[in-house]
């Protein structure tokens, strides 16, 4: 079977007029504008195939909403090529959108002022559902999604948790076999966030929608997806297995210990040394960190508990924030 | 949209120097207006356009009309194709959007900004108002009277002395318009969408104003009514005064009753402000 | 063809029930919208109180003549609402994404999600009007006249359509807010008035450039029982579906445009 996704040297070009301040160059921007070409996707190739959870992401202005738009029909790439469920999104677009799932966590899908289950009537029209598919999918997003509570209250006097839970039922009530989700959970509660994840994954896992998401939320990706495309300034930088990632890219432990008493402070200095670094966090809870490449945990716990009294020693893994961001750094060359 | 910073000052202190802050408050709206009003380029190449089609229609509707007779009311075909066109000319001066920038503001749910700055909200939105009449004299006021001067055949005024009265009259309809635009435009804070009501106290002011026909075509029960409103010193009153139409204690009269309109609509709306104020329901944006 | 005629249904009734949730707000745009429309009559009826003719139209002949422009425009102004605030809702503030996002033509999506619903009240006003014409002027109806009179208001609608169609897609390529539609929007009022009163070159321009003569002075001509428009009269939906189908096109260049440059 080809991927459901496959992008070939895909680039988008967009050009711009700089603007002038103050009166007199508002008074210039009337008769003259200097005209930029700014390159804002350069080269990005990647495929997906059919049942992944992909997460994309990159900085602000990396080019994550502009690959999306693109593979959503929105823009027409500049050169390049985009095949996405068996067709060119831009060229055949209204046969593309009627098998497509979208999200902007920014902008709601939904219309502002009618209830939201009128607009999913709409929605059932627009899409050509079924009564009896309608009315099951319904049923179940209501269960799952809880959105019963809310069917019959306007868009606009939902909160945006509950708002992006309507979105989401929105976007999958034509059981679309591809779905993009851009910031899905950006402004979300703790709690909303998780009922948005577990409800993805129960989709990817019962319909084998395949799943690409941009975010901000590094968390949302270890929760959701086992693969990761890096990119910045345009260029790709990472796109790989998540696991792969943090073997390839992880470069520090961390161990965070509980010190028996206050006693034990003073002593602190004796377990630092040549590239193990300690960090307070509260009292008498501290994190040490070290070059996984210099020193092996054993050996930093080892000499941790023969200087100092510990209660409570925990090992974890670098973050993944800093890992993405030593990969920003360093342009995706692994150390 | 060009934002450029607000140079607010941090408090305002009970010494001298306070208005004299307060006035630099103001003149920074009146600044933004300007330059926001720059921005949109295609506004400005089109708008004297808009002026130039708006007094052509009315050129051949009363060269039609005065193919058959002589005098109109009062009115030669020169004096009544002048009345026309100069009227257009300080409608391009007078003209603001405070109604819509209002109903604006209400709808993007942006009104609480307005309420927290330590300003006066009539009074900056009359600034920034004329910030942008400011600009429209330069930019399209001057380019439209000397395109209508050209093509069509339109008189002087008719002394400098008129000219002078008329110019400050028609400074005085500058604020009759803004005041009238603030107070409906507080509207907006009541009702859900107040577009409509706005179109229709546009029609109003072109007609009653005196903008499409001078006001004595009308028939004398409605000239009587309007005497006691403030419309036909919006644009009737000063263009009579350029056409010499009215004369000596006549125009001070005239400029002393557009005074009390001035004071009259904005505490008007000052009084609307305050009572809308109390119950802003600010829609979710 | 069937699929949209059933979503305009639904999209309109949707509509409906969310204007007439307030109804207080809906009434007093209803009555608004009144007021502008008897307002517009204003400048006719006060010049007739002061000379008995027109260039040989009489005070009904120039009113039917001006009923007849508004009565299309109506119909016009209740799809329109989007068309003026495309340029700052549909573009600057990006709402044309979703629009793409939908399976549903473009053009569909932006003329119906909203109905400005109180400019039915134009082409009840603007029938009125030339009803109480009819009988003034003492006019004979048959059958086939009101056959005419229903095709010249949709070819007027279609008129009107394409020409502010035309003028809105201009955003696709200016970013800023288009200053185009005003003094179009203005030219209006020369359909209001006999076209023979203009100059050559409006005459022109009002027939081929921007046609609202088809819109309103050719085919009240025909109806008010004057033949020397004839032929432009029959050519008037001849005119509505060739500026139509171009007006469609320059729509369809300039989402093509939205989507290579993307604003």
């Amino acid at each position: 079977m080809p991927p459901i996704i496959d992008v070939k040297d895909l680039c988008k070009d967009f050009r711009t007029f700089r603007r002038r301040e103050g009166v007199w160059g508002a008074v210039q921007n009337l008769f003259v504008r200097d005209r930029i070409t700014v390159r804002a996707v350069d080269r990005v190739s990647f495929s997906i195939e059919r049942g992944e959870m992909v997460g994309y992401i990159g900085a602000n202005g990396a080019g994550k909403s502009t690959t999306i738009k693109m593979l959503t029909g929105i823009l027409v790439p500049t050169s390049g090529r985009i095949i996405a469920n068996g067709f060119v999104p831009y060229r055949d677009r209204r046969k593309y959108t009627k098998e497509l799932g979208v999200v902007f966590g920014q902008r709601t899908q939904l219309w502002w002022d009618i209830a939201v289950v009128e607009s999913f009537k709409l929605l059932k029209e627009i899409y050509e559902i079924s009564d009896h598919d309608y009315r099951q999918r319904l049923g179940v997003f209501s269960e799952i999604l809880s959105v019963k509570d809310y069917l019959y209250t306007p868009v606009r006097k939902l909160s945006l948790g509950e708002r992006m839970r309507c979105d989401l039922a929105a976007a999958l009530l034509h059981n679309p076999p591809l779905l993009f989700l851009d910031e899905p959970t950006i402004g979300l509660d703790v709690v909303a966030k998780d009922h948005i994840r577990e409800f993805l994954k129960e989709v990817n896992r019962v319909s084998r929608t395949t799943v690409l998401l941009t975010t901000h939320d590094l968390s949302d990706i270890e929760e959701l997806c086992s693969r990761i495309i890096i990119i910045d300034r345009g260029k790709t930088l990472f796109d790989g297995q998540l696991a792969d990632m943090k073997a390839r890219h992880a470069r520090y432990n961390q161990v965070k210990f509980l010190l028996k008493d206050r006693s034990q402070v003073g002593r602190l200095g004796e377990v630092t040394n040549d590239g193990v670094s300690c960090n307070r966090l509260d009292e008498l809870t501290y994190v040490m960190r070290f070059d996984r490449a210099k020193h092996s945990t054993a050996e930093v716990i080892r000499s941790l508990v023969n200087r100092l009294e510990v209660k409570d020693i925990f090992v974890e893994e670098e973050p993944i924030e800093e890992i993405v961001k030593r990969i920003y750094i360093t342009g995706g060359l692994s150390a | 949209m060009t934002s450029a910073p607000l140079a607010l000052p941090s408090l305002p202190t009970r010494n001298r120097s306070a208005a004299a802050q307060q006035a630099l408050v103001y003149a920074e709206f009146v600044r933004v207006g300007f330059i926001n009003t720059l921005a949109y380029r295609l506004r400005y190449y089109t708008g004297i356009v808009t002026y130039f089609i708006y007094v052509s229609v009315y050129y051949f509707i009363w060269k039609a009309i005065y193919a058959h007779s002589q005098r109109i009311e009062g009115f030669d075909f020169g004096q009544i194709l002048t009345y026309i066109a100069v009227g257009w000319m300080i409608r391009s001066f007078y003209y603001n959007n405070i109604d819509q920038d209002l109903a604006e503001q209400v709808v993007e749910g942006k009104l609480a900004m307005d309420l927290i700055k330590p300003v006066n909200v009539q009074a900056m939105y009359l600034a920034r108002a004329l910030g942008e009449s400011a600009f429209r004299l330069i930019l399209l006021t001057l380019p439209t009277v000397i395109i209508l001067f050209t093509v069509y055949p339109l008189r002087p005024p008719r002394s400098v002395v008129h000219f002078l009265a008329f110019f400050l009259s028609s400074s005085l309809s500058f604020f009759i318009v803004a005041g009238i635009n603030f107070a409906v435009g507080t509207l907006a804070i009541r009702l859900k969408s107040i577009l409509g009501l706005l179109r229709a106290k546009y029609f109003l002011l072109e007609l009653f104003s005196g903008l499409l026909i001078p006001i004595s075509f009308f028939p004398h029960a409605f000239q009587a009514a309007f005497a006691y409103m403030p419309f036909q010193y919006i644009s009737y009153i000063p263009v009579l005064i350029y056409l010499g139409k009215l004369n000596g204690v006549f125009i001070l009269r005239a400029l002393g009753i557009q005074f009390f309109w001035v004071v009259a609509l904005i505490s008007l709306g000052d009084g609307m402000w305050r009572w809308s104020s109390r119950r802003i329901t600010i829609q979710g944006g | 063809m069937k699929r949209h005629l059933r979503l305009f249904a639904l999209y309109f009734a949707q509509y409906t029930k969310v204007r007439l949730a307030y109804k207080g707000d809906f009434l007093i745009a209803f009555f608004s919208s009144m007021v502008a429309t008897v307002l517009g009559f204003g400048f006719v009826w006060v010049l007739f109180s002061k000379i008995p003719k027109l260039q040989g139209w009489s005070f009904y002949e120039i009113l039917f003549l001006y009923a007849f422009s508004i009565t299309p425009l109506g119909l016009f102004n209740v799809v329109s609402w989007n068309l003026y605030e495309f340029g700052e809702q549909y573009i600057i503030q990006a709402k044309f994404d979703r629009v793409l996002l939908r399976p549903v033509s473009t053009l569909f999506q932006v003329l119906f999600e909203r109905f400005r619903l109180e400019s039915f009240q134009e082409v009840v006003t603007g029938l009125g009007v030339i009803y109480i014409c009819i009988i003034k002027l003492n006019l004979k109806w048959h059958v086939s006249d009101a056959m005419w009179f229903a095709v010249m208001v949709v070819c007027g609608f279609l008129i009107y359509l394409s020409v502010f169609l035309s003028l809105t897609a201009v955003s696709f390529w200016f970013e800023d807010r288009v200053g185009i539609v005003p003094p179009v929007f203005n030219m209006l009022t020369f359909g209001r008035y006999p076209l023979t009163i203009y100059n050559d070159f409006i005459q022109f321009m009002l027939s081929w450039i921007v046609p609202f003569g088809f819109a309103s002075f050719y085919p009240t001509t025909h109806f008010l029982g004057r033949q020397s428009f004839r032929t432009y009269f029959y050519l008037t939906p001849l005119v509505a579906i060739a500026f139509f189908t171009l007006a469609v096109a320059v729509w369809n260049r300039g989402v093509l445009n939205y989507s290579s440059t993307g604003s």
